[in-house]
């Protein structure tokens, strides 16, 4: 039995790897680095500091000093993504295929636990289990590299000034673009089992910005903590791997008892994947009060964690990481 | 001088804080007081021996650590680079890529560096390679690289840890060369250094610092005299203020 599972995920490798090499950058030279099939960063011009010393009109915000600082840790952002991306990609052998295979593979544990041991009968149960894994493994990753933003990356902080923030935003456009592409598979799945496009479709944006609004303040606050309190990542990570039993990956908060679901709501990875869940699966409008309360929530953890940053900007840099 | 220092630093403290106590002590003042002006175009030597304080210095001037007490007074917006040799290095990138990805962390504008890229590979003598990961090269390659990238960097101030050369004797002796010659140019440098030779042939002016303390500044005949004779006697201190 055991041989038969690595028979087949050595074959399943072998047959999967001629796609990581397609999504890979191909062969030489790099001056035009292809990733993801022509999205191509070496060749576009991405910074709009460009664009406005081209535009004489822009030249005013020029020579605002705050905003040409701003831009250049806006492109500094961009490449790096871009950087930390490939070199992820690199060091793999299947590359960005373990992006979707991860939670592929999650989703399908679970589906045989309660499915074929705990007997749910839900209907779309695969599709209702994956958006709940990926959205949550979305929430979970990003809470905890983005609390080790700055420790992480203490060694290019011991050498130049950089605000911290940047590293923060690095780590989660990171993770956003390989949600992004975990959904990609999501599209197929639901055609599957039958699902059609709706209007509601057009609410997807701004879940997702919802969510990467939330998790970047979140992080933002735990990545001032933990180069003090480094004992807080094994803190961190019990929490994400417990949380996930009461974030509603596995059943539907509409299930949950009337006097325990605001608890519930207070989740935001709850909310989050409900509203995934009821824009895919429903073709229903999420529901707008929990995003009217979630915006001024994240709000208030940038708010925080913006003044927590400025606070430990050159102080940080003292302890040793 | 009669201009405006660019930057000024008057009786500046930094401190530490330690997990075991030095002197009864778990706050150690790595800079107690420091005094310095620097004038634009100048080249300035830092002097002072193992521990005095000199690299701390460094960051405080680059702006990667606060100090704790004293008055620091920049000119507004004053880009101060310290000057290191492949930062922020990603192994399984290329060298191209490296060198556009380090170049940006030093404050360049990415458009910048791949203009001039051409002559980072020409410098580097990288040829070919350039296109090739990282890992692939050699510990001289790699800092040929970072060398040639950190060259094509031009903050306000650029502060160096030593003058450095890399790679075998002939880069060795082309990056040092490069580096005086960016060194003598217009371009305001402060060098630290703890052999008054270098500061000598370098520098315009000098300052010595001891145990966090800046004791002369003055001539560099002078600053280097009088460190010299404090390397070999232990006297000649500054009498320390009441």
């Amino acid at each position: 039995m055991l041989w038969l599972f690595f028979g087949l995920s050595t074959l399943g490798m072998g047959l999967l790897r001629p796609w990581a090499m397609f999504f890979r950058q191909t062969g030489n030279p790099p001056r035009s680095c292809r990733f993801f099939g022509g999205f191509d960063l070496h060749e576009k011009k991405i910074a709009f500091g460009e664009l406005a010393e081209k535009l004489p009109t822009m030249a005013f915000l020029l020579k605002n000093p705050k905003l040409v600082s701003f831009w250049r840790y806006a492109n500094i952002v961009v490449y790096k993504t871009y950087a930390n991306l490939k070199s992820e990609n690199e060091k793999t052998y299947l590359g960005c295929i373990w992006w979707i295979v991860e939670p592929i593979i999650n989703t399908a544990v679970f589906y045989i636990v309660f499915t074929q041991i705990l007997k749910n009968r839900q209907p779309n149960f695969t599709v209702f289990l994956y958006i709940g894994m990926v959205a949550y493994g979305y929430f979970s990753t990003a809470i905890l590299t983005g609390a080790n933003a700055i420790v992480l990356n203490a060694g290019i902080m011991q050498q130049i000034y950089m605000p911290k923030i940047v590293f923060v935003v690095i780590s989660m456009c990171n993770l956003t673009w390989k949600f992004l592409f975990s959904l990609v598979v999501l599209f197929p799945l639901l055609w599957l089992a039958h699902m059609s496009i709706s209007w509601t479709y057009l609410a997807l944006p701004l879940i997702l910005f919802l969510q990467f609004w939330m998790v970047l303040g979140i992080s933002m606050v735990l990545s001032t903590i933990i180069p003090y309190f480094p004992d807080g990542r094994t803190v961190l990570n019990t929490f994400v791997s417990t949380f996930i039993w009461f974030s509603g990956v596995f059943y539907t908060i509409k299930s949950v008892p009337k006097q325990l679901q605001t608890i519930f709501y207070i989740n935001p990875a709850a909310v989050i994947i409900e509203a995934y869940r009821s824009v895919l699966i429903h073709n229903e409008w999420p529901t707008w009060s929990h995003f009217a309360f979630f915006f001024p929530v994240g709000i208030f953890f940038w708010m925080i964690g913006w003044y927590i940053l400025q606070k430990i900007d050159r102080k940080v840099t003292k302890i040793n990481m | 001088m009669t201009s405006e220092p660019i930057i000024s630093l008057k009786n500046v403290g930094l401190k530490y804080k330690l997990r075991r106590p030095v002197n009864g002590s778990k706050i150690f003042w790595a800079l107690k007081d420091i005094s310095l002006d620097l004038y634009k175009g100048e080249t300035l030597g830092v002097l002072g021996s193992n521990g005095a304080g000199k690299s701390t210095l460094m960051r405080l001037l680059a702006g990667i650590i606060e100090e704790d007490k004293g008055v620091i007074q920049r000119q507004e917006d004053l880009k101060m680079i310290l000057l290191t040799i492949g930062m922020g290095f990603e192994n399984v990138l290329s060298g191209r890529e490296n060198a556009i990805l380090g170049g940006m962390l030093m404050g360049m504008h990415r458009s910048t560096i791949e203009k001039r890229l051409e002559r980072i590979t020409e410098f580097s003598e990288l040829g070919e390679f350039m296109d090739q990961p990282i890992y692939t090269y050699s510990a001289g390659m790699l800092a040929r690289l970072g060398f040639s990238v950190a060259m094509e960097v031009n903050p306000d101030v650029l502060l160096l840890d030593e003058v450095m050369g890399v790679g075998d004797v002939n880069f060795t002796e082309k990056s040092r060369d490069a580096l005086v010659e960016k060194i003598k140019s217009d371009m305001t440098v402060i060098l630290i250094s703890h052999s008054a030779e270098h500061i000598k042939s370098l520098c315009t002016r000098a300052t010595w610092i001891h145990h966090g303390v800046t004791q002369y500044t003055g001539t560099v005949d002078e600053i280097s005299e009088r460190y010299d004779h404090f390397m070999h006697t232990g006297e000649g201190l500054k009498p320390a203020a009441m």
